[in-house]
């Protein structure tokens, strides 16, 4: 006999927030109301200090372009198509792996090089559903999410 | 009788074509989104690299190929989007 993965049957808890800047601290997480977490991720995304100065790469990876150092980058969200577009995707996510509540935080505007432009928190029984989504979320995020950024070259 | 069709324009998109509104000529309201897109595309040649991986949104929610487009409606190039 198969064994089904246990899944949240339950609607999870979804906070989405965009923010101005660099994030400082992440948003207090889990939620007090969630007290079966045995698992808790905090996944932070950070600008790096350096970019590729034209095109990224070629068909097959390679790299074409010389990295360049950049102040940060400026990110462009499309409001309120941006923050409906993640509830969305934490939503399909949430449900889709069976997690306890997800987390998300982004910024728009200026995020220098070091600085944290992404926050993904998220909470389920077991670590497995969680690790999977934190990937995938990302992954779908670059696809759906209407977010812009422009490097802002040194 | 053809008109206008402003379409949003964000971030390396906005760049590349130097604003950050695109005016399409000759629209023919209610217009299928796919054919604003080839509009859109050989009017200004400067999107053409990033049209492949472009959507239209349609007062703010994406629109399929085959999605029709009034007029007044606000209508958003989504291409090149790069979260995290």
């Amino acid at each position: 006999m198969v064994e089904v993965p246990e899944r949240n049957v339950k609607a999870p808890d979804i906070q989405v927030r965009l923010t101005e800047g660099p994030i400082e601290s992440p948003h207090l997480f889990p939620p007090a109301d969630i007290p079966v977490a045995g698992a808790v991720l905090l996944f932070r995304g950070v600008v790096r200090p350096h970019e590729v100065t034209v095109d990224r790469s070629s068909d097959d990876g390679e790299l074409l372009s010389p990295e360049a150092s950049i102040d940060g980058l400026e990110y462009q969200v499309y409001e309120p198509m941006t923050t409906r577009e993640l509830v969305r995707l934490a939503e399909q996510q949430g449900r889709k792996h069976g997690v306890l509540a997800v987390d998300v935080e982004h910024s728009h505007g200026l995020v220098a090089g070091g600085e944290c432009s992404f926050v993904l928190q998220v909470a389920g029984k077991h670590r497995g559903e969680a690790i999977a989504l934190v990937d995938e979320f990302i992954i779908e995020m670059k696809r759906q999410v209407p977010i812009w950024k422009v490097p802002r070259w040194t | 009788m053809s008109d206008q069709c402003k379409v949003l324009v964000f971030g390396p998109q906005a760049i590349q074509l130097g604003e950050a509104v695109a005016s399409v000529s000759g629209v023919e309201f209610p217009i299928q989104a796919s054919e604003l897109l080839e509009k859109l595309s050989a009017q200004f040649p400067a999107l053409q690299p990033s049209m492949g991986v472009s959507r239209l949104a349609v007062n703010q929610e994406y629109v399929a190929v085959d999605g029709m487009i009034q007029a007044g409606d606000e209508v958003a190039l989504i291409g090149l989007i790069s979260g995290g």
